[in-house]
């Protein structure tokens, strides 16, 4: 498993969409950072304070999407499949993995510019200040959903096989199916990996989720899909 | 089908039976077998659309066959533990992702495979691509693609490569350097199964041939057979064609006249023409024996000139 690891980790750092994702993730903390703390007037709350440490794990789930999806378009799949000396299923485990690695390397790149952007700005914020505790939380809570939701991308890419088609999907996800949900219930919203991302990583607040429990969602729909993803892999032909 | 097969090389290094791969109603490959012998380069000949592809995608373990079986080494495809030392294989296109380079993409196989760095090195420099290694895939030209999916297949120096159309977009040279490398292995015990739309050019190449036409076989035996069999015929032009032509016949010829007048022979080859025409003292001004080609037979076989 380790020199399947290698290689997909070889393979996720020798493009540079990683380079892409990795500027895009750090200039929407540092935009967050400003929105927040800056130009949203008075945060006196500590779940305002640590809306502003918070940075976009979801983006990392369009990265993996791309990323794994772009295995089947350019092909890359099947050579990779062919040297691997493991069956199919074990070698998306392997992409998978090296995809959750490098989304903790991003997720901790992004949180740190978050943190360290943010906490000198909100000194100036009235009412409790952040504890290291409280911080330390955020931080953690960042990095899980970084983490699974670069391995929920990862593994919606090997279902989808398709970038524009997975993208298609995710904007279909985010901009309708989500607006319908809310206007349901918005608990319902939580139990989303996109709801359940936000609490998580608390750029969501006041909710009917703790970030314990939107960490447990997420991880449930992550689980889910790479599973399937893994067992699916083993059965369909590959291009 | 037809088959001049008493089969030729050592063990199967690769056997296919009855294998049928369907996509919805459309049938790509219809009950196919046949059989790789261990040492030997054979030819996968067959129209385009004839399901060479698929063949090979199923042969590899890459696509699931719908009905039949295909072994290598006598293990099923399907359960196949992929191993670059044993199956190096090249389909179009190269899987090389166009943003990475193509040392990137041969260090993330290698390491993939188990193989030590320095394969990366030496595939590199056999194949020729040493300089434009550096830089990225999307900037290649068809032919180092090409080059770069042969590298990749190489790996492992394995038992057994699979390669489709492995010399498209190859200049003359690269042609000629594949031929050789193709022929060294078979000489050093691998095995080469090869598909190809340059027939002239993989005839100088393969031992055996095996063609198919919408998904079925229509032959499979040695290369020599199938020249063999495309009727060969000796041309002679003397000033005495006419007795010429009785004493074919009477040996169990049959004759006939080419567009330039010359007294075209079937069904004896040119020495036997040539001792009839001795033994009653004819004068041959040529003689010559036409043999055919692998085009000729392939389009006997499938009636692609036609089509």
């Amino acid at each position: 498993m380790s020199h399947l690891l290698r290689g997909e980790l070889i393979k996720t750092m020798t493009t540079r969409t990683v380079l892409g994702f990795a500027v895009g993730g750090v200039a929407f903390a540092v935009l967050n950072v400003l929105a927040v703390a800056v130009w949203s007037g008075t945060l006196d709350e500590v779940p305002e304070k640590e809306e502003a440490l918070s940075a976009l794990p979801i983006l990392l789930l369009l990265w993996g999407l791309v990323g794994t999806a772009g295995e089947y378009r350019h092909r890359t799949a099947a050579p990779a499949a062919l040297v691997g000396r493991r069956h199919r299923g074990v070698v998306l485990s392997a992409r998978i993995t090296a995809y959750a690695l490098m989304g903790l390397l991003l997720g901790t790149l992004t949180t740190m510019v978050s943190v360290g952007l943010a906490l000198p700005l909100l000194r100036d914020q009235p009412g409790p200040d952040l504890t290291s505790g409280d911080v330390g939380a955020v931080v953690a809570g960042n990095l899980v959903a970084f983490v699974l939701s670069a391995i929920l991308g990862a593994a919606l890419g090997a279902l989808l096989r398709s970038p524009v088609l997975g993208v298609v999907v995710l904007l279909i996800v985010n901009f309708a199916v989500i607006p319908l949900l809310s206007g349901v219930s918005e608990s319902m919203v939580n139990l989303t990996p996109f709801g359940a991302a936000g609490v998580l990583s608390r750029m969501t607040h006041h909710t009917t989720l703790s970030v314990v429990e939107a960490g447990w969602v997420l991880a449930a729909w992550t689980a889910a899909v790479a599973l399937v993803a893994v067992v699916v892999e083993r059965r369909r032909d590959l291009a | 089908m037809t088959s001049s097969r008493a089969f030729v090389g050592g063990p199967a290094a690769i056997r296919v039976e009855g294998l049928t791969k369907r996509y919805g109603r459309r049938t790509a490959v219809d009950d196919l077998s046949f059989t790789v012998g261990s040492g030997r380069v054979t030819g996968f000949f067959g129209p385009n659309g004839a399901g060479k592809t698929t063949a090979l995608k199923a042969v590899v373990g890459l696509a699931r066959p719908t009905a039949g079986r295909a072994f290598v080494r006598g293990t099923p495809a399907t359960k196949l533990r992929s191993d670059a030392r044993l199956l190096g294989v090249y389909i179009e296109p190269c899987g090389a992702h166009p943003g990475r380079t193509g040392r990137a993409h041969l260090r993330s196989l290698a390491a993939l495979a188990g193989l030590p760095r320095r394969r990366v090195g030496e595939v590199l420099e056999l194949v020729g691509l040493e300089e434009a290694a550096q830089g990225r895939v999307g900037k290649y030209s068809m032919g180092m693609r090409q080059r770069l999916g042969l590298a990749a297949a190489l790996l492992g120096d394995p038992e057994i490569l699979v390669l489709d159309e492995p010399v498209n977009g190859l200049d003359p040279q690269g042609i000629r350097w594949l031929r050789t490398l193709l022929r060294d292995r078979a000489a050093n015990g691998g095995t080469v199964l090869l598909s190809s739309h340059m027939l002239g050019e993989a005839a100088q190449t393969v031992d055996d041939v095996i063609m198919i036409d919408r998904g079925r076989m229509v032959h499979e035996g040695t290369i020599r057979d199938l020249e063999r069999s495309g009727a060969s015929t000796v041309v002679v032009r003397t000033a005495e064609a006419e007795r010429l032509s009785a004493l074919v016949v009477a040996a169990g010829g049959r004759t006939g006249r080419d567009d330039g007048g010359g007294l075209l022979v079937e069904g004896l080859d040119v020495t036997e023409v040539a001792r009839l025409a001795h033994r009653d003292g004819l004068l041959l001004e040529e003689i010559v024996q036409r043999t055919a080609s692998l085009e000729d037979a392939f389009f006997g076989l499938t009636g692609g000139a036609d089509r």
